[in-house]
């Protein structure tokens, strides 16, 4: 037996564990998904009573007769219409706000206080008074979204900014680049992993964002659904709702995903929290 | 100073110039605060002023009151009671839902992380849960747990929940695994690796993660108020915009945002205690 042949060996017997492993894996995942969804369904009923519990039919029957009466698209495109069209806004302003204050540091440490306070305020505390500025439709939810995106790009922005190295400056600035030529070759590339950060996290932020403004008041949009069902004691399909936006949620988040692809060569970076 | 400035002839003489350089950079420092300090300060009174006087002239001041008026209603509110009132029973559940959900979350993260396998199973559901955007069960409580304090307590319980065990889960599992093995080796228990090396190592996510969590209780807590409640901050911010009352709106978010700064400002020094070499990381 040769070096050759022992290698190829094992090689190939590490692949059959990885493959065993990824097969357990998947069985057991699979596994406990089942058990859980059975359980409920057998417990709902003898067990405890199904206005409390509902029950997985229950629910992918309620899912379904949205599907076919067309209300699941109807109020979903507002909720989505809402987030994305606040999640651009919201992230436009944040980057735009934060690209001069981070590049004065004067101007950002008067100001930084004030940013603070408002960043601490919770988002969803500001939803009755946009609600009461601008109505009932789509606009204060935009805007509520918009809100809950703004502060966490804003600070990540100005944190990119302020954590490219003093020294990096000063050294290019001696050896003759333009403020320009800094800022194109050394402010810029060295915020943007954390503005791209900020930016895949804030995606589901803004989801709640909409859905918060739809719980205060609408008369559209899942939000709405999830809490007009939870008005007529129709456990199914409040969790009918709740489980159309994890999955806008969910496939949200995959569309983001190339951002995060775009970032693998950067360190995991610290990103000032997102939203629950 | 510059180099053409005969060389420093002795010690003495260096420290003079030394001291003369730190003095002036210690000016300098001081002019530059004392003039960032009234910047804030001047921009904070020109904002008050201009809410005051100047915002009723471009829009109705119904829409958005003024400062006096709003610090007046805070006064009043506090004078009848009923502020100390709803202030108190957000704060209850809030902190409930906070150390609820904080050691539920320890204790499943260290559950969950000891072993490889078992999180390697678990990950996906957790990756579900944590994509459900929570407040959504709002309405789903409150249907289950009524109008009283229990549902805000399982709502503010669960945004902490997630936050706090992903975060231990995550500093955990960030352990270096030759860190262990050697200690292993050496021959260190299953409790000494865990109390000597896992949670000092983990520690500071995990503080961190419970650090920036309080903020989510309160809004797990005033969010199920705006659904439906009968006390509480979120109720009173929730009522007085129904009734197009915006200053008692405004006296609500200002006092929301008071607890929540004084409460980030008392974790903060806790965290700086508890873990003085430690800038915490963490994951929302």
């Amino acid at each position: 037996m040769n070096g050759a042949t022992v290698l190829e060996n094992t090689r190939r017997e590490h692949r059959a564990a990885q493959h065993a492993h990824r097969r357990f894996l998947l069985l057991t995942r699979f596994g406990i998904l089942a058990a859980v969804l059975a359980a409920w369904e057998l417990a709902s009923g003898p067990l405890i009573r199904p206005f409390f519990l509902s029950s997985p039919t229950e629910i992918a029957e309620t899912l379904a007769e949205w599907v076919t009466t067309g209300e699941l698209w109807y109020h979903g495109q507002f909720t989505v219409t809402a987030a994305v069209a606040g999640y651009l806004l919201g992230a436009a302003a944040g980057v735009l706000v934060a690209w001069p204050l981070g590049l004065l540091r004067l101007a950002y440490r008067i100001v930084e206080p004030y940013f603070l306070v408002a960043y601490s305020v919770p988002a969803v505390a500001m939803g009755p008074v946009f609600i009461l500025w601008f109505g009932l439709g789509m606009t204060p939810k935009i805007l509520i979204a918009a809100y809950f995106v703004f502060f966490i790009v804003f600070i990540n922005t100005v944190a990119g900014f302020h954590q490219v190295p003093r020294g990096l400056l000063d050294t290019t600035r001696v050896l003759g680049a333009s403020r320009r030529a800094q800022l194109r070759t050394i402010m810029l590339p060295s915020a943007l992993p954390f503005i791209l950060a900020a930016l895949r996290i804030t995606l589901p932020a803004a989801m709640i964002g909409a859905v918060t403004g739809e719980f205060i008041s609408a008369n559209r949009g899942l939000g709405y659904l999830t809490r007009a069902s939870a008005a007529s004691y129709s456990t199914a399909g409040v969790l009918a709702g709740v489980l159309s936006l994890s999955a806008i949620v969910l496939l949200m988040n995959l569309m983001l995903r190339p951002l995060r692809h775009a970032l693998r060569w950067q360190q995991e970076i610290d990103v000032k929290e997102g939203s629950s | 100073m510059t180099l053409a400035e005969p060389a420093v002839r002795d010690a003495g003489q260096a420290r003079a110039v030394l001291d003369r350089v730190a003095a002036d950079e210690r000016r300098h420092r001081r002019r530059q605060r004392a003039f960032v300090w009234t910047g804030t300060a001047t921009l904070g009174v020109a904002l008050l002023l201009f809410w005051q006087f100047g915002l009723g002239l471009l829009v109705n001041p119904r829409y958005v009151s003024d400062p006096v008026t709003v610090v007046g209603r805070i006064g009043e509110l506090l004078a009848g009671g009923e502020l100390a009132e709803h202030l108190s029973v957000t704060i209850a559940e809030a902190g409930a839902g906070f150390v609820i959900g904080a050691c539920a979350g320890l204790v499943s993260a260290f559950a969950l992380a000891g072993s490889r396998r078992g999180y390697e199973v678990f990950e996906p559901f957790l990756v579900g849960f944590y994509s459900i955007p929570k407040i959504a069960l709002a309405p789903l409580f409150i249907l289950w747990f009524g109008l009283g304090t229990t549902p805000k307590v399982i709502m503010a319980a669960l945004l902490v929940y997630f936050i706090v065990f992903v975060n231990t889960a995550t500093g955990i599992r960030g352990v270096r695994p030759d860190l262990l093995r050697v200690c292993r080796v050496l021959g260190a228990s299953r409790r000494d690796l865990l109390v000597k090396v896992t949670l000092p190592a983990a520690a500071p996510a995990i503080v961190a993660s419970v650090r920036i969590t309080f903020t989510r209780a309160i809004e797990g807590a005033v969010l199920s108020e705006f659904v439906a409640s009968t006390q509480g901050l979120g109720y009173l911010v929730a009522r007085a915009s129904r009734a197009f009352d915006i200053a008692t709106v405004f006296a609500g978010i200002v006092v929301i945002a008071a607890v929540v700064m004084t409460a980030n400002g008392l974790l903060r020094l806790v965290e700086s205690r508890l873990l003085p070499w430690h800038e915490g990381q963490v994951h929302g």
